[in-house]
């Protein structure tokens, strides 16, 4: 059978979905994109067995249907070079010999049945249906993954929740230092349900969902799930077992308030923390009178640092120790000019909040002290 | 200029300072479950029994010589290790611990001393205060005075003090010394430089500094230029916290049974977990393995380990316990005797100051305070007294040590007591 198709439509659809594809997988039929063409359609699969992204796409023309897997390093590979440009594949049926004509030549290489290519598991018959703009489903993701654990004791901690609610839908991530928890308050379910979505398909649809401007459609049961894009499908399989309770550790009533410009305290963040113990990445923050005052120090090495940066604080003299790291990761997640930390004290969990949430929104990101003995 | 003072034949040394009627028999001491030869006295060197050398082989030649077997008794050692050393520190301005039986000693403002005269009244306290006798090799750099020690120990004309201090001394040292026995070149790195024709220390230090950088990377180079009296092995302050932890033996007898394997890796388990507590550290990556006995091949063979990385980094003998437990019977295959087993902790952190946690459902504090309690009390009352229940008294897989001598220094009973009849 013969089609022809738009080099640079085929080469980026194929990358996106190639994203999905192990560098090392133990079968090699998951190294293949699988193609189908049905009249005009092409549809191409890539998986890891646990994730499954399906592009489709319109092509030019075609003499009949086929089902076949082509090796995907050497398709794109041969792809990435060429300009825009239909492209005629050629493919033999009996033996799978492909042939692809560009302007001034051809590839010629061998594919397989798609025969070989794994089965996806099928959804069951009963699911669930929730629709949200992709632009939320963006901005969950973006929120909360950097805070989603690498973890072989808890799993669980290691993608984002979904928690959808009858009233809300809220996206959540923990590593159990730190906790972001972002509630849309405009869009909801029809029913509780909670998804813990993995790691590896929440930085894939982190990739293609900026392109996306129409609704998406998550599709659920009990163990997979089903992200409709226009032209993308990406099932994946849900984490097995129980978020922790999150609401159970967020504090509610944490008396002391700071008001900090943003990105003066990041960077103070950063300029002290080049001198923190590199094991603990201990920072001390002194809080007393409208001044938060940085220290850092690592005795093995005698080098230390110390900083000033100007916050609105009356409240009690506060010394509270963080991992340096997880201050920043959560400061440079926030995006308001001005944020809030709200404490309590040293050995309990601090709460930092944008001064003003966007509309529909509600964000608050978490971090446990680091305990100091003295 | 440092010094290297080195233990003579140390573990046979330490049974002959509270049994000196041995003072002229030859002394073996054998290897955990008194398996080879790890330490011998000069006279067993003498007979031409070898290192390493598995004592069923030297039965014969020991019963005709008479040869004194020991188990080791690493109780005894350390206490008498930690003498000498307690020794040395009060003689000399800074002492770098090396190992159990040597230390370097960094002399830096004697230089304008006799040193030979200073290093013989450091070996002669040594010997009086302790009973060890110690010989001590002095010269510019550390690669050096392990060199000159060598000499010291082989030739008793030294009276136990090798001194290199000028270029002479140390071209004649290097001329007379085989290239394997420098300090940092192993069998590998000898094999090489035997293949290019470097046979001794001398050779190896004509070589150009690029040649040596090129096929012995920065090491060879560092060697290199101690050999021609350039130091830049700096002395180590004070022993940096270990940055692994391994806990493993050979068991008494081979073993089958799933829960007498896990018996020993709790104890290995628990016995990681104090010695973290000791340097205030916490586990954070854990490793626990099994094997069976290589030298016996009509049995089945198996070798296998797991690794796991802990949620929340802890020092809590249950907790490691629990965890090694788990891993063990990830790889316990029944069917297999187990010759070996052993717990690694392959990543620490620092106690304090602590990441909590929070989902953690155990309340450290109080944890803490129960392990303080648990570790004093083992402290005075002797290790092990309270344990968790696990770790088991059956010891099936104990040590074979049949050999062991008295706890001379350590053991209230075996304090040697001395009848001093009144004069009359």
């Amino acid at each position: 059978m013969k089609f022809v198709v738009s080099s640079s439509a085929l080469q980026s659809h194929l990358q996106v979905i190639s994203r999905v594809i192990n560098s090392k997988t133990t079968m090699p039929a998951l190294e293949c994109f699988l193609i189908n063409i049905q009249g005009k359609t092409l549809t191409a699969t890539a998986s890891d067995t646990e994730t499954t992204l399906v592009a489709s796409m319109e092509i030019i023309e075609s003499d009949g249907d086929g089902l076949f897997a082509i090796p995907a390093r050497t398709l794109l590979d041969s792809l990435r070079e060429l300009s825009e440009q239909p492209l005629t594949l050629d493919i033999n049926m009996d033996t799978f010999e492909v042939v692809v004509y560009y302007q001034n030549g051809k590839y010629k290489f061998v594919a397989q049945d798609g025969k070989i290519y794994p089965a996806m598991k099928q959804m069951s018959e009963q699911t669930t249906l929730v629709e949200l703009p992709a632009e939320t489903l963006l901005r969950g993701i973006n929120c909360t993954l950097f805070a989603s654990a690498d973890d072989d004791i808890r799993p669980v901690m290691n993608g984002f929740v979904m928690d959808i609610s009858t009233e809300n839908i809220t996206f959540v991530a923990s590593d159990a230092h730190k906790l972001v928890r972002m509630t849309c308050t405009q869009i909801h379910g029809n029913e509780a349900n909670t998804l813990i979505i993995p790691k590896k398909p929440a930085s894939v649809l982190r990739a293609i969902l900026p392109k996306e401007s129409a609704m998406v459609r998550v599709e659920f049961d009990e163990n997979n799930v089903l992200f409709g894009l226009s032209n993308y499908k990406m099932y994946c399989r849900l984490v097995e077992g129980r978020f922790p309770n999150y609401n159970a550790v967020i504090p509610k009533n944490n008396p002391f308030k700071v008001l900090v410009e943003r990105v003066s305290f990041l960077n103070a963040l950063k300029r002290v923390s080049a001198f923190a113990n590199q094991s603990t990445g201990l920072m001390r923050l002194s809080i007393s009178n409208n001044n938060i005052f940085l220290i850092s120090q690592d005795l093995d090495f005698s080098t230390s640092a110390e900083e000033n940066v100007a916050c609105q604080y009356d409240g009690n003299p506060l010394v509270i120790g963080f991992k340096g790291q997880f201050l920043m990761d959560i400061v440079s997640n926030l995006e308001t000019k001005d944020i809030i930390m709200e404490l309590a004290d040293p050995s309990r969990a601090t709460t930092l909040l944008p001064d003003e949430n966007a509309e529909g929104e509600d964000l608050l990101m978490l971090l446990m002290p680091m305990l100091l003995n003295d | 200029m440092y010094a290297l003072v080195d233990c003579n034949n140390f573990y046979a040394s330490c049974e002959r300072v509270f049994n000196p009627s041995l003072l002229h028999t030859p002394i073996v001491v054998l290897s955990n479950n008194d398996g080879c030869v790890v330490a011998r006295s000069q006279e067993a060197k003498d007979l031409g029994i070898p290192m390493g050398a598995p004592a069923f082989q030297l039965r014969e030649l020991i019963e005709k010589h008479k040869v004194a077997v020991f188990s080791s008794n690493y109780t005894l050692y350390g206490d008498m290790s930690h003498r000498v050393m307690n020794t040395l520190a009060s003689l000399t301005p800074h002492i770098e611990v090396y190992s159990i039986d040597e230390a370097f000693v960094d002399l830096q403002g004697l230089e304008h001393t006799d040193l030979t005269l200073y290093g013989q009244k450091v070996v002669q306290t040594v010997r009086r205060n302790t009973g060890i006798p110690v010989s001590m090799g002095i010269a510019p750099t550390k690669v050096l005075a392990k060199m000159a020690n060598r000499y010291a120990k082989k030739y008793p004309g030294y009276k136990g003090v090798c001194l290199i201090d000028t270029d002479e001394k140390r071209i004649k040292a290097l001329q007379q010394f085989p290239i394997e026995d420098v300090w940092g070149i192993g069998r590998q790195y000898s094999k090489k430089l035997r293949y290019h024709g470097i046979q001794t220390a001398y050779d190896f230090s004509q070589k150009s500094r690029s040649w040596v950088r090129r096929e012995l990377t920065v090491v060879g180079e560092r060697i290199w230029s101690e050999l021609n009296a350039q130091a830049c092995i700096a002395p180590e302050d004070s022993a940096a916290a270990k940055k692994q932890i391994c806990t493993s033996r050979s068991f008494g007898s081979l073993l089958t049974e799933f829960d007498e394997i896990y018996e020993a890796v709790a104890h290995y388990a628990a016995s990681c977990a104090v010695k973290l507590r000791k340097q205030k550290s916490l586990a954070v990556g854990m490793s626990v393995f099994v094997m069976t006995n290589p030298f016996r091949e009509q049995d089945p063979q198996y070798i296998n380990s797991r690794h796991i990385r802990l949620s929340i980094p802890s020092n809590d003998s249950s907790e490691l316990i629990a965890l090694a437990k788990q891993l063990l019977s990830l790889i316990y295959l029944s069917g297999y005797r187990y010759k070996k087993a052993g717990v690694v902790i392959t990543e620490i952190t620092p106690s304090t100051p602590t990441q909590s946690d929070l989902f953690d459902p155990i309340d450290r504090n109080k944890r803490k305070d129960l392990l303080q309690a648990v570790d004093r009390l083992n402290d005075r009352m002797g290790s092990y007294k309270i344990r968790i229940a696990s770790q088991g008294y059956g010891r099936k897989w104990k040590l074979k040590n049949e050999r062991l001598s008295p706890c001379y220094t350590t053991r209230l009973e075996d304090v040697i007591s001395i009848h001093c009849d009144a004069p009359v």
